[in-house]
């Protein structure tokens, strides 16, 4: 499958490859060279990070602009719309967490847009999402594990902590010790690459469809594709939501 | 009904003939062998994508039947409908990645 780039991608890696030159892959060992520089010699950064800083700048000029403009006693309609997605948040947060959940709302908020609108970039022809790719996915799920464990960590300390994963008794602790370590862990995994296929899949199947019949025939996995958008950010925000929940529970005796 | 059942198998079997013959001929002719990796992509995919279907058909037929039942609860039934959705896709979403990593084999 060919690979198809977005619009910035030949400026920003035209204009880097003449001030510094090209990518010294020469003088790194392979591995080296593949991870920082996939696409070899023509790139110094790669598609998803242009994309992924690109859309890093919008979030941030966006909602500078909309806080600016705050007015608390008469909202204008860009206000009142992202009032509704604060408290859709929050009512996210308190209802997986308990009742120190709107403290949580600032990070998982931020996952939530961060990955809405990434994976919105998916519809347009000129971008592509950041999201599609797994360095970026990992990465979420890389923030939202560091953050669940942080926190449970600072909640219960790193002994109480632990404690919650030896599990009901203490006779089979070890083996459910293992079993809890190796689950913890594996929701980095299942959370990077739910979004990572969900987003990958979905677009490469719009590729697909529109080099067949460019014109109607896309339309409805476009559709499909901007549901998906929202509901992959919802479900992203949901869990790591839900294992803050799950990591700082006060278990009621 | 019992007779056009096996009149329809059969004949289902005499024109799925050319199958056998092609079998040898893609076994010999590949060039390493068999395509495993292509073939067991093919299996993997439809059994999953078949799980996951009758999996979501059920919790949807859940779903509209418990907010029948109750449509004031519906919103919530919504939501955990969504969520249970999502998740069993998931797992079906696993095994296309596994199918993108054998496929070349």
């Amino acid at each position: 499958m060919q690979e198809h780039h977005s619009i910035l991608f030949r400026p920003i890696n035209a204009l880097l490859i003449r001030l510094l030159g090209e990518p010294p892959v020469d003088r790194l060992s392979p591995g080296v060279a593949h991870f920082l520089f996939p696409d070899g010699k023509e790139a110094w950064i790669p598609d998803t990070a242009i994309m992924a800083l690109l859309l890093t700048l919008v979030i941030f000029i966006l909602f500078r602009m909309a806080a600016r403009r705050y007015d608390a006693a008469r909202p204008s309609k860009t206000q009142s719309f992202l009032e509704m997605i604060v408290s859709f948040l929050r009512d996210l947060c308190e209802e997986a967490i308990g009742h120190g959940g709107k403290a949580y709302v600032g990070v998982i908020g931020a996952l939530f847009i961060f990955i809405a609108m990434g994976n919105l970039f998916g519809v347009f022809y000129f971008l592509q999402p950041p999201t599609g790719s797994l360095s970026t996915t990992v990465a979420l799920a890389l923030v939202a594990f560091i953050y669940f464990n942080y926190h449970g960590v600072r909640e219960h300390g790193l002994g109480g902590y632990l404690k919650h994963f030896m599990g009901p008794m203490l006779a089979i602790a070890p083996l459910f010790f293992v079993i809890e370590i190796i689950g913890t862990l594996a929701r980095i995994l299942s959370l990077s690459l739910r979004l990572f296929m969900n987003i990958f899949g979905e677009h490469t199947t719009t590729n697909v469809f529109a080099s067949l019949v460019p014109v109607v025939v896309p339309w409805p996995m476009m559709a499909l594709g901007v549901f998906t958008a929202f509901l992959q950010a919802y479900v992203f925000a949901l869990l790591t939501a839900v294992y803050i929940g799950t990591a700082v529970a006060h278990e009621e005796h | 009904m019992l007779k056009k059942t096996v009149v329809l198998c059969a004949l289902a079997l005499v024109l799925a003939a050319p199958m056998f013959a092609q079998e040898a001929n893609g076994a010999a002719g590949a060039s390493g062998g068999v395509k495993w990796g292509v073939i067991g992509a093919a299996v993997l995919l439809g059994l999953a994508a078949a799980a996951g279907a009758t999996a979501q058909g059920r919790a949807t037929a859940a779903a509209a039947d418990g907010m029948s039942r109750n449509p004031g609860a519906a919103k919530d039934i919504r939501g955990m409908t969504l969520l249970g959705l999502v998740l069993i896709e998931s797992l079906v979403l696993y095994a296309l990645l596994i199918c993108f990593l054998i496929y070349g084999k």
